[in-house]
């Protein structure tokens, strides 16, 4: 039995934000000064205070949060992905990124390898933010190519300009077969906790290139 | 005295001779027996709360043990159809935008994307028409049909519902959106927002 709608948390919001259900932040430490309190014990004069900014991520910049929401709306989106899936389409961009020693996102998800034809999604672009941050961690353990059951080319159907090599499959619980790319034959395939199979197979490419 | 003499008599004075051979019919129930299947209609028409042996099966009955419970009531075939229907078109809405993932060959250009893109818009409208049609001739009920896309908004715990239902309302009952995405929620409320956004017929400006 699932839980009434007025218990629940606040959903794929609270996710991206990292909150618990109880809405409180899940960073755990607060990223802003602390107060002036006017300590009389305090000299006037103090030296020259310590430089405490963290030095600037380079991935954390506008075009590839724009670019990796992109992806993941694009990819997934808020419509039909559990939290889980777009982590781990998110982490397939990352590893690539980690793999090309690469800090910019266009480098690794061009050449049609990622659909990015959508305005990214504000809270999908803050779910970005977090994934090139490291805030948000791999969640497939080195995953770099995956495909959707669910959208590949079923039997009988045009096949054009896509890669069918691995032949069909069948999905346990689904009544149509489903062609698959020819990678899946020979990539490792990594189970990822929270990510159905009729929705995202995800694959590692041997080796530590791409 | 023989001994099948002594047999017969000792189970007399047992008193298991006087046991008939069949059981005593059971007492008439003094409360009505649930009509299980009009309480599967009920939910799916009011998401009323119903007793299913000793479980309370609320507004949240799983979808797959709802149709599988309707298609066991012959009576109430026209929502086990409607859930069939609907949840079909899960097939072709996957396909709406084309492939995701590493699918494309080197070879494959801007024009297969946008074909496979286009083809996917088409089967969904197809589908779409499809089942105006069946509506019209009277092979799916469409009270029935309407209930469904309420119920699967309310099924908000899973999107993939959520989004069939308000896809679908969208598309086909553009006038009856607001009543099915009210029952959405959680994670289903933005898969439904989603759908509002991208279905529901675009109103000009006013002037």
């Amino acid at each position: 039995m699932s839980t009434p709608p007025d218990q629940l948390p606040s959903g794929l919001g609270a996710y991206l934000l990292g909150m618990p259900s109880g809405g409180q932040p899940g960073l755990g430490v607060s990223l802003a000064p602390p107060a002036d309190d006017g300590d009389p014990l305090v000299p006037a004069t103090r030296a020259a205070p310590l430089d405490t900014t963290p030095p600037a991520n380079p991935r954390l910049t506008d075009d590839n949060v724009q670019a990796l929401g992109k992806v993941l709306t694009a990819e997934c989106g808020p419509k039909l992905c559990t939290p889980q899936e777009l982590q781990a389409v998110g982490s397939t961009v990352i590893n690539r990124m980690n793999r090309k020693g690469t800090d910019s996102v266009a480098d690794v998800i061009g050449h049609h390898q990622y659909a990015i034809a959508k305005q990214a999604d504000p809270g999908l672009a803050f779910m970005a933010s977090r994934l090139l941050c490291g805030q948000l961690g791999d969640n497939t353990g080195g995953a770099t190519h995956f495909y959707s059951p669910r959208s590949m080319p079923m039997n009988g159907q045009d096949t054009t300009g896509k890669d069918v090599g691995g032949g069909l499959e069948q999905i346990a619980g689904h009544t149509s077969q489903n062609y698959r790319p020819g990678w899946a034959k020979t990539y490792p395939q990594k189970q990822v906790d929270g990510v159905r199979d009729w929705f995202f197979k995800l694959y590692t490419e041997p080796g530590n290139h791409l | 005295m023989s001994m099948r003499s002594l047999i017969i008599a000792s189970i007399a004075m047992s008193g298991l001779a006087a046991i008939p051979s069949q059981a005593a019919p059971p007492a008439v129930p003094t409360l009505p027996v649930p009509n299980h299947c009009d309480q599967l209609e009920a939910l799916v028409v009011k998401h009323q709360s119903f007793i299913d042996g000793k479980v309370v099966r609320d507004d949240f009955y799983p979808v797959p043990d709802l149709v599988k419970a309707l298609k066991a009531c012959p009576a109430k075939d026209k929502y086990a159809k409607a859930f069939d229907t609907v949840l079909a078109f899960e097939d072709v809405q996957a396909q709406e935008d084309g492939p995701h993932g590493q699918v494309w060959l080197p070879t494959a250009t801007g024009k297969d994307i946008d074909k496979a893109k286009t083809e996917g818009h088409d089967q969904a409208a197809k589908a779409v028409d499809g089942y105006a049609a069946q509506i019209k001739r009277g092979d799916l009920d469409e009270t029935a049909f309407k209930a469904v896309l309420h119920y699967m908004a309310w099924q908000s715990d899973d999107p993939e519902y959520a989004s069939l239902g308000c896809e679908l309302a969208a598309r086909m009952y553009p006038e009856d959106f607001d009543s099915v995405s009210t029952l959405s929620h959680g994670l289903g409320e933005e898969a439904c927002d989603d759908a509002g956004k991208e279905f529901m017929p675009k109103t000009p400006p006013k002037h």
